[in-house]
């Protein structure tokens, strides 16, 4: 199954990409998502990802705390938003 | 109710969209409020050399949405517009619309004052300033944020 990550503005430009396409064998969470990405673009992005201030949305809707991801999913990570 | 979300790169035209929600009331609407923010061309003392907007397409719509939903139930409205732009903007442009219209002033007042507020801390765009020596993200301040707790709690 394939589940899609997505980095946005601050992220995004520190991660040097903008979003990535994650194989996985099985249904798996957040947890195992970033192991994945750990794999693809290390600890310091994982780290980065893992920040106080960084929000989560599955599917576009905000996820607090983990969630279970499923075959294309839609998973984003998100700096502190500003609109207005 | 009339209710318009746009996110768009080009520009607005306030009369239009104004004419449009106008056009669409009934009689018994009698106040319409508008709040037009624009994009400022100094961050402290840089000046600022244009602003830079990023957006979740999909979410971002629903995250503006949601704002106009509470607002909805909060005051009797007969209609709600939110235009807000993206992409790259240069001082003096404009970046966001807001109009509400209802049958008394107070509530459109307040329904606009109310939605510019939430957008400020809710609604899903990012922006970044960028200067002659380079650029920089902007985080919602503290200010945003109590407004925005306040409208909670009242």
């Amino acid at each position: 199954m394939t589940i899609k990550v997505r980095f946005f503005a601050a992220l995004r430009e520190n991660l040097g990409v903008d979003s990535l396409d994650i194989s996985s064998a099985a249904n798996t969470d957040l947890s195992g998502l970033l192991e994945h990405i750990r794999r693809k673009l290390g600890n310091a992005a994982v780290e980065a990802l893992c920040a106080p201030d960084i929000r989560v949305a599955l599917n576009r809707e905000f996820v607090v705390g983990e969630c279970v991801v499923t075959d294309g999913d839609e998973i984003a990570f998100m700096p502190p938003i500003t609109g207005g | 109710m009339f209710k318009r979300i746009a996110i768009q790169a080009l520009d607005f035209d306030i009369g239009r969209e104004w004419a449009q929600l106008r056009a669409s009331l009934s009689g018994s609407a009698g106040a319409m409020a508008a709040f037009c923010g624009l994009v400022r061309d100094q961050f402290q003392s840089d000046s600022v050399g244009s602003l830079e907007l990023e957006h979740y397409p999909g979410m971002t719509e629903q995250s503006i949405e949601s704002v106009l939903d509470r607002a909805t139930a909060r005051w009797p409205l007969d209609g709600l517009v939110v235009i807000h732009r993206v992409g790259s903007l240069a001082p003096g442009d404009q970046i966001v619309l807001v109009l509400a219209a209802s049958r008394h002033r107070q509530a459109a007042l307040d329904a606009c004052a109310y939605v510019i507020d939430l957008l400020k801390t809710e609604a899903v765009f990012w922006k970044r300033e960028v200067f002659e020596s380079g650029s920089r993200w902007i985080e919602s301040t503290s200010g945003d944020h109590r407004r925005a707790a306040d409208w909670q709690n009242s």
